[in-house]
């Protein structure tokens, strides 16, 4: 302990004595040991603990209902939830937490609101207690309709009641419904939905309060629900697991109408497949390695920086040995002054972690007013822990090889020969040279990821969702939170588009009950089919959309074969069906699906048309069946405008005011938007990857040129004496600078070839952030050739250029 | 050969002062000559020689090599002047460390326009004539200095140089070792060699034709 103390005071001074080299050191790992804690706050905050006041998150597991055979989440019925409730035995808790949204009218604006539908239970089993009022109570999750009561969030209370201390007991219109605030959620709870800050909650009882698809407490085969469950003490994750797939096998035994196939799983809170989780967790955990490449440029190039400092030390290094320190105590001495440094960067990068950990919400869209998109970093306990462990652990990482190569002195050697000849010279200029290697190969694996993704993303933009996007605009008249019942919203609708295709500008126009790439899914049901053989496990599953006549005309969707719908598919009409290129593949290959019929939820369409496919939700879905039903055949409330026009959003949007207005004076629309900007808004995970690797690629190619400048200019100032007798010999400019830039690129060359070898591996690993771009792509490998090979000429020229300037006569008579 | 006329090189010391290393040297060496230049540490003897070998351009006054007015040359025609015709010859002998005897060799050739072939030819034509064929593939501290030495005059005149300058070639080796170069010296002087070096030693100075003593930047015997 004394002897560290001491190694630390004389590391300080060392530090004092050059601060050039100091600033330059601290800067590296400054930059490399806060990103790398920025990231893992971010990982901490959104992924792994993502609710910061919920208790025992590492027993909070996301209910993972599938069918069996088929992709992706289907959400758990009601009478489902309850049963698992009832029978499982592992587990302290189950809750329900759905996201709805509501239109506030706040005077004379709507605004949006985004809230959970949740189980009774859901403040009680997070261990979330309001600030103030209460939680729900067990029996206000029942009872259709029944409890009208509402917590709002903090941020609500504080802004949309001006933080009102006599809030409770007030009410508040949701959905034509008079709610009563019961409490409100301490200020750092957002709720339990990975992306949204969510602004109230409501019992599941209210369910077809906010529901515009009807009411589905009491129906097993009607999925919605999505929710976690908390596991008892000391259970594992297969154990529960084990149960809930038993509990689902006997009610798949005892209800086979709704629950053939179904299956019940645990995810850890990353994996949730029913909120943001998903689609940014293969993006932090790539940005996760991209920042550790970082750290390692950065630790290489303090390296390069103390292995050139040792030169300037070593006198004074010979000196301590030959007054017989060990080696051991001079490794301890100089690992000392680089835990110095890193401990000072360390603190800087914690710092700069702290002032970037909510910095992901930036990359996000500006938010529709009244919604929050929420992607908080968590600088807790454990990130501060593993920051200091990666501090340690760079130190170890550059320190050490200086500290051994320093220590190593031959102590009769020391005072002859001071090391001519650095060109391509030996030893320690080789260990920096192959630090150099490293730190090049390293930005190359970057560059190519970041060219992979920028490759992507363009052809993301540029690919069509099968559908038009830019002369179609979406508006939303939210009949539903207004309150309207069925018979009043089909007049209301059925006026309205009327009045819109009047509207000058308006070539077409069409309603939809949600709109394509929107984060509300389609619906999805169980389907039957004529003549067509399922297999014994198979249930036959697809998504489908309630749409208007003009739909396919509106937006563009070709049909290849039949006919649009029309104004007369109404219920007066036999019930019809459109499908989709993909169901008409599977289930009538080689036959005309025209004529044949489809039956969902007893009801037997006819199909009267096939569409071209088109992505529904996102591009980078694969092609599934999916079909499109009339709406005036399966009318609901609430249903979104779609307009076919040259004019901008704004026009419509003023237009659409005054039409609604003239309908319903108490109404008002949202404000219009391009379908493209709803298209764009699917995308943001790829373009949030993109601006982070861009961001640390970019900061990887600025400590990698730095570095392999440091080492250029080194070799010059090192080979100053031969420089200088070669240009004595008969060597021009020209040469001189051939030589300096020839033994720059050489060792950018190897280190680009080790690169491309690394990143052909890596890159694979990008698979799910790809869209139509191989991992091997040759022009984002060659991209990333060519940056390199200029930023790397930009680095050694001016060494090579200082080389051609050199003075012969001096340089040897320095000798 | 070599014309000096007025030749002067001075540093600046503080404002506006100069430390003159060189005084109004007038100088003429003959084609053929063998001139050796000596005086005490400090006279200007080396400054003068990288002067007379084109690696120091700031002096002032008229040179002219062979006919040609150097001071008039822009640096670009003086290097290619340089490497036509001049050798030098160092007194730490300055191979590279890192480069075997035959690369150091080879050094010379590779900037002036010779073809990879001939270089091939030439270097093992050197190696023959100095007797270092077993050596050609050592590094420089795998040699004796009088062997080291050896390569560096091997190494000035493998370009065939008309003019050879040498810079107390022999400072750093033992008698025998000194009068093996000495002897070199002579014989390349009496195959045609235009010589001039410096030296601290009368011995080696006898081996040349005339003797210039430099003293503080003047010329006080043998103009
Ligand atoms: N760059 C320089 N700046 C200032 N003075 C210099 C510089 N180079 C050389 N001199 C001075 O010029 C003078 C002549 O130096 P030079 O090397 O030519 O002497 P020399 O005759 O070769 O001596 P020696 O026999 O020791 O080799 C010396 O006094 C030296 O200090
Ligand atoms: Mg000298």
């Amino acid at each position: 302990m004394q002897t560290f103390l001491q190694d630390l005071r004389f590391g300080f001074r060392m530090l004092r004595r050059t601060p050039g080299f100091s600033v330059l050191a601290i800067l590296c790992l400054t930059l490399g040991i806060g990103t790398n804690a920025a990231a893992l706050s971010w990982i901490e905050g959104i992924l792994i603990r993502p609710y910061p006041l919920v208790a025992h998150q590492d027993r909070m597991f996301a209910l993972n209902c599938t069918t069996r055979g088929a992709q992706g989440f289907t959400g758990l019925s009601y009478p489902d939830f309850l049963d698992l409730e009832k029978n499982s035995t592992l587990f302290e808790s189950f809750i329900i937490d759905k996201i709805t949204g509501t239109t506030l009218s706040n005077g004379d604006r709507a605004e949006r609101a985004v809230g959970g539908m949740v189980s009774a239970n859901y403040f009680d089993a997070l261990g979330v207690r309001p600030i103030l009022g209460r939680g729900f109570r067990p029996e206000e999750g029942t009872g259709r309709n029944a409890h009208p009561v509402t917590v709002i969030s903090y941020m609500t209370w504080k802004n949309r009641y001006k933080g009102d201390p006599d809030i409770i007991g007030k009410t508040q219109y949701m959905n034509g419904v008079q709610h009563t605030i019961i409490g409100v959620a301490p200020e750092r709870f957002h709720g339990t939905f990975i992306g949204y800050s969510f602004n109230f909650w409501v019992p599941t009882s209210m369910q077809e309060t906010f529901d515009n698809t009807g009411y589905k407490l009491e129906d097993r085969g009607a999925r919605w629900i999505e929710g976690y469950a908390f596991l008892k003490p000391g259970v594992t994750q297969q154990q529960a697991h084990a149960e809930l797939s038993a509990i689902a096998k006997r009610m798949e035994n005892d209800y086979p109408q709704t629950d053939r196939g179904r299956e019940v799983g645990l995810l850890p809170l990353w994996k949730t497949p029913f909120n943001a989780a998903g689609g940014i967790s293969t993006t932090l955990g790539i940005t996760a390695a991209v920042v550790f490449f970082v750290l390692l440029i950065a630790c290489a190039n303090v390296s390069n920086l103390l292995l050139a400092r040792s030169l300037l030390r070593r006198h004074e290094m010979t000196m301590r040995l030959a007054l017989g320190a060990g080696r051991r105590r001079l490794i301890r001495q100089l690992f000392t002054e680089g835990l110095l440094l890193s401990m000072i960067a360390a603190l800087g990068g914690i710092a700069v972690a702290y002032w970037s950990r909510n910095a992901l919400v930036l990359a996000f869209p500006p938010s529709v007013p009244g919604i929050t998109i929420d992607y908080p970093g968590q600088l807790d306990w454990r990130v501060l822990l593993l920051s200091v462990a990666i501090c340690i652990g760079s130190t170890m990482l550059f320190a050490l090889m200086p500290a051994i190569q320093s220590s190593h002195i031959d102590l009769s050697g020391a005072l002859k020969s001071e090391g001519a000849g650095v060109i391509g010279g030996h030893g320690r200029s080789r260990l920096r040279s192959a630090l150099v290697l490293v730190q090049v190969s390293l930005s190359f694996v970057l560059l190519a990821g970041t060219g992979l993704l920028l490759q992507s993303l363009q052809r993301m933009q540029n690919t069509s969702p099968g559908f038009f996007t830019h002369n179609v605009i979406v508006s939303v008249v939210d009949l539903f939170s207004a309150g309207y019942k069925l018979d009043r919203a089909k007049i209301f609708h059925t006026q309205l588009l009327d009045r819109v295709r009047a509207l000058p500008g308006v070539e077409s126009a069409a309603l939809a009950r949600i709109i394509p790439f929107s984060y509300n899914p389609p619906s999805s049901a169980p389907i039957e089919i004529d003549g067509y053989q399922t297999a014994p496990d198979e249930q036959p599953n697809a998504d489908y959309v309630q749409v208007s006549e003009d739909y396919f005309s509106t937006l563009g969707i070709p049909l290849v074969a039949g006919r649009e719908f029309t104004r007369n598919d109404d219920e007066n009409a036999p019930p019809v069906t459109i499908i989709n290129e993909t169901m008409a593949a599977k289930y009538w290959p080689g036959k005309d699906p025209i004529g044949q019929r489809l039956k969902v939820k007893d009801n037997w369409m006819q199909i009267v048309g096939v569409a071209k496919n088109a992505n529904y939700e996102t591009k980078l879905e694969a092609p599934r069946s999916f079909f499109y039903v009339p709406v005036r055949q399966n009318f609901f409330v609430g249903n979104a405008l779609l307009i076919r026009t040259r004019e901008t959003p704004g026009a419509i949007t003023n237009a659409l005011s005054r039409e609604v207005h003239a309908l319903d004076p108490t109404l008002a629309p949202y404000a219009a938007d391009r379908l493209q900007e709803q298209v764009d808004g699917r995308g943001y995970t790829q373009r949030l990857a993109v601006t982070l690797l861009a961001i640390f690629g970019g900061m990887a190619l600025f400590l990698a040129t730095i570095g392999l400048y440091a080492v250029m200019s080194y070799s010059v100032s090192q080979g100053t004496h031969e420089l200088g007798l070669r240009m004595a010999l008969g060597a021009n400019a020209g040469n001189l600078l051939r030589l300096v830039l020839s033994h720059g690129l050489r060792l950018t060359t190897v280190g680009i070839l080790i690169g491309a070898i690394a990143a052909f591996v890596l890159t694979r690993l990008m698979g799910n952030l790809l869209y139509k771009v191989s991992p091997r792509d040759p022009l984002a490998f060659g991209l990333a050739f060519v940056v390199i090979t200029l930023a790397s000429l930009a680095a050694c020229f001016l060494p090579a250029w200082r080389a051609t300037r050199i003075d012969p006569v001096q340089a040897l008579r320095e000798q | 050969m070599i014309k000096l006329k007025n030749l002067e090189r001075s540093y600046p010391l503080a404002k506006e002062k100069f430390f003159y290393v060189l005084r109004d040297i007038n100088l003429e060496v003959e084609e053929g000559d063998f001139v050796s230049i000596m005086g005490p540490s400090g006279a200007g003897k080396s400054t003068l020689l990288h002067i007379l070998g084109m690696h120091d351009h700031g002096w002032r006054g008229e040179y002219f090599l062979g006919g040609t007015a150097v001071h008039h040359l822009k640096p670009k025609e003086r290097a290619t002047l340089r490497n036509e015709q001049i050798g030098f010859v160092f007194q730490q002998y300055h191979l590279l460390d890192d480069l075997t005897v035959y690369e150091n060799l080879d050094i010379p050739l590779s900037y002036r326009h010779y073809k990879k072939s001939e270089r091939a030819a030439m270097v093992a034509d050197m190696l023959d004539r100095f007797q270092i064929v077993g050596k050609k593939d050592l590094y420089p501290s795998q040699l004796s200095g009088g062997q080291q030495q050896l390569v560096g005059v091997a190494r000035a005149i493998i370009a065939e140089p008309k003019l050879l300058l040498a810079d107390e070639p022999t400072g750093n080796l033992h008698s025998s070792q000194g009068e093996e170069i000495m002897e070199l010296f002579c014989k390349l002087n009496e195959q045609g060699m235009t010589i001039v070096q410096v030296t601290h030693s009368e011995k080696n100075a006898s081996y040349g034709k005339r003797v210039i003593q430099l003293r503080d930047g003047w010329i006080v015997k043998g103009e």
